[in-house]
């Protein structure tokens, strides 16, 4: 009786006992559930967060590189040098190492040092070797980040078309800006865990998005042409005393950009402390009334439509009468009978305003839209402007402007346009599109394996005939042997066309000071380049005959021998 | 019967005993097994990964220690610094020769005439009498007295 009682009392215990074991591990089950399957995305994403850390993985920006591989812009590194002075160990003798280095007082490195912050800038911007001597040093509590950092070897010689690159890796201006995304690449970024102190922990990533490096760019201008541009501009300033002037080259052929030199400029390595005015390329992004180069486009455009040709005459008494404005040769003399390439030689405004009206508004402002103004190039540079050619129809357009018009006077047009223009004449009448980056060149992450994407020439359209083209060309070459001799060089047929523009101020023209420009191709039968010239404020002669064109000499003299074209006497001869 | 039968089932299990000690034997073998190879594994990527630190470090080091020398030897070989520097040894930029020849320029190997040497003889024109003088072109460049970038005077 007794056992059977004591068996029961057992049997209940352990009943109880089994109950609360299964309760308890109902308990904990149902908790582990709920983390495991309830809670498990939240808690996991918390865990994850707590312990790993996404790093972007930085890439690098595509080198520029001119026409012979010579390197305009390549990124580098610099370093920010910080310190956590609650970690730094022994700030005294570190004060006096990093003092070494850096080259700044002891005693203000070691203020800092002592500071009571998480964190102190020590040095920004620091360049390779300090940031590397800093680095081995292995002093706690000092932190060494390296930054990319844009450089340009060529400092100022190219800084207008190449452009700037700030501090967050964005280019702005020029070729950095137009080909800003292909330069820069683009960014991966990898998620890593990290220890105590934020140290990676030496774990595979547990994501990882690779980046994929910039493209490199070969662009079509050569160094040493541009080295000859900025040689000779800046002397042209100097001779001339002109405020500012632009030198514009290019392959009339295919539309390359050889050179293109503005003063004054700035230094790309150091933009920051230059006249925000100066970063703009003047040669895309400034405007400017051309004058009497102007008149290429007018005896193009009458010759082409049939209006004129070269033996055309013309009865000058030094004015004609356009939309109630009287316009006046340059120096308000007539020269009677004269022909078209007469008019051309001596640039005679009344000349151009009779051929424009004989040409009529619809056939005139057609040609000028087909030789490109008013349009943007399209060229590949950033900040381009599309210049302004007042229209009929415009509220602002008056019958005049057909008259001031035809010698490049109540229209703006930038050093660009003008010389892509010029350029069709040179290239039989075909316009083609101005370019400035031939190549661009990437390496494929995974075979290693170079591509290299090459920029063909392009055709932009049929500005004038080629037989109007040949025509107008032999007019240009008289207008260098008769008109503007300056220009010449011994042993070379160069056709081109000066320009003497007034500036225009808030009420009308200004008095004295003058733009003055030459654009001109050589060798004349088959162009290797065309130069575009143009002087602001020349205070030595207000002409481009007496400046522009000089300068212009100077350079062709200098192209001639760098590009080994031989004199036509010889050239010519070679032929059959 | 009721003093026998626990008997017999202690019988029953002690001979299960045996067995059970064994499975667990086997099983916290296994498991220590399991932990060792872990451990080993860990410690092994471990090892490896602060490798791949190291080299990934030394790799972001030479990186930039290239792109440094990029950098020095670009503004050595800069425009504006190789022209000064010729300045200063005194070179002189020289335009080039065009010189009129006898004869249309070779075709052949064997009828070309022996390669003109560039020396200052020929730069000066003072060579203008030799056999292939007059009608066609050879197109020399002026002796090497100039840096390339500067071909004029």
């Amino acid at each position: 009786m007794l056992m059977g009682t004591d068996s029961t009392i057992d049997r209940q215990r352990l009943t109880l006992l089994a109950f609360f074991i299964v309760l308890g591990i109902t308990v904990v089950a149902g908790r582990l559930i709920y983390y495991q399957v309830f809670m498990h995305e939240e808690l996991q994403a918390l865990a994850i967060g707590e312990r790993t850390w996404e790093e972007p993985i930085r890439v690098k920006r595509g080198d520029i590189s001119d026409t012979n591989g010579n390197l305009l812009a390549l990124d580098t590194v610099r370093w920010n040098i910080s310190a956590s002075p609650p970690l730094v160990m022994g700030a005294e003798e570190l004060a006096g190492q990093l003092s070494a280095i850096l080259g700044d007082p002891e005693a203000e490195i070691l203020a800092k040092l002592e500071r009571d912050a998480p964190w102190v800038f020590l040095a920004q911007g620091v360049d390779y070797e300090t940031g590397e001597s800093i680095r081995a040093l292995e002093a706690g509590g000092i932190n060494c980040e390296a930054i990319p950092s844009r450089f340009y070897p060529e400092s100022s010689l190219l800084a207008h078309l190449v452009g700037i690159v700030n501090s967050t890796s964005t280019g702005f201006y020029g070729v950095e800006g137009y080909y800003n995304q292909i330069l820069h690449g683009v960014e991966g970024h990898k998620i890593i865990e990290k220890g105590p102190g934020d140290t990676e922990l030496p774990l595979p990533a547990i994501e990882e998005i690779p980046g994929k490096d910039g493209y490199s760019l070969i662009l079509t201008v050569d160094r040493n042409i541009q080295y000859i541009a900025q040689q000779e501009l800046i002397n042209a300033l100097e001779e001339y005393d002109a405020e500012s002037g632009t030198v514009l080259i290019l392959d009339p052929q295919t539309g390359a950009i050889l050179a293109d030199i503005s003063y004054p400029t700035f230094d790309p390595n150091d933009f920051a402390n230059a006249d925000p005015d100066l970063l703009a390329d003047p040669a895309v992004a400034d405007m400017w009334e051309p004058g009497s180069i102007f008149k290429i486009m007018t005896w193009g455009a009458a010759l082409d439509d049939g209006t004129i040709s070269p033996g055309t005459t013309f009865y000058d008494d030094g004015q004609m009468e356009v939309g109630g404005r009287v316009i006046f040769n340059w120096n308000r003399q007539g020269n009677g009978l004269v022909t078209m390439e007469e008019g051309l030689v001596k640039s005679l405004n009344t000349v151009a305003a009779f051929i424009s009206t004989s040409m009529g508004k619809e056939s005139f402002y057609n040609y000028l839209r087909r030789f490109g103004f008013n349009t943007l190039t399209e060229v590949d540079l950033q900040s381009e402007g599309p210049g302004m050619v007042k229209l009929p129809g415009d509220p602002d357009w008056f019958p005049s402007e057909l008259g001031t018009n035809s010698f490049g006077q109540g229209i703006a047009v930038t050093p660009m346009q003008m010389i892509v223009a010029v350029a069709a004449v040179a290239n039989q009448g075909t316009m083609m599109k101005p370019y400035v980056v031939q190549e661009l060149i990437t390496t494929d992450p995974e075979s290693g394996e170079q591509q290299v994407v090459q920029v063909q020439p392009m055709v932009v359209r049929r500005a004038i005939g080629p037989e109007t083209a040949r025509t107008l060309t032999d007019m240009l070459v008289e207008v260098v042997e008769r008109g503007a001799t300056d220009a010449q060089v011994p042993g070379y047929r160069i056709a081109g066309k000066t320009g003497t523009a007034q500036v225009p101020t808030a009420y009308g023209y200004h008095e004295s000071d003058t733009i003055a420009s030459f654009v001109g191709f050589a060798p004349a039968e088959d162009p290797q380049f065309i130069v575009l010239v143009k002087l602001d404020k020349p205070k030595a002669s207000p002409w481009g005959s007496r400046t522009a064109a000089p300068t212009f000499s100077a350079i062709a003299e200098r192209l001639f021998a760098y590009m080994q074209i031989p004199p036509d006497e010889i050239r010519l001869a070679e032929k059959p | 019967m009721k003093g026998r039968l626990p008997r017999l089932r202690l019988r029953a299990r002690r001979s299960r005993i045996p067995t059970i000690q064994a499975l667990i034997v086997i099983f916290v073998l296994l498991f220590i097994l399991f932990l060792w190879l872990n451990f080993a594994l860990a410690q092994r990527t471990e090892s490896v990964g602060r490798e791949i630190q190291s080299k990934t470090q030394e790799l972001e080091s030479l990186e930039r220690r290239g792109d440094a020398l990029r950098k020095a030897i670009s503004v050595t070989a800069s425009q504006e610094k190789m022209a000064a520097r010729a300045r200063a040894l005194g070179y002189q930029p020289q335009a080039p020769f065009f010189l009129p020849m006898s004869e249309p320029l070779v075709e052949s190997v064997s009828e070309a005439p022996a390669p003109v040497e560039q020396s200052d003889t020929i730069a000066s024109g003072d060579n203008a009498a030799t056999p292939a003088a007059n009608k066609l072109l050879l197109l020399l460049r002026g002796p090497v007295v100039g840096p390339a970038f500067e071909t004029a005077p």
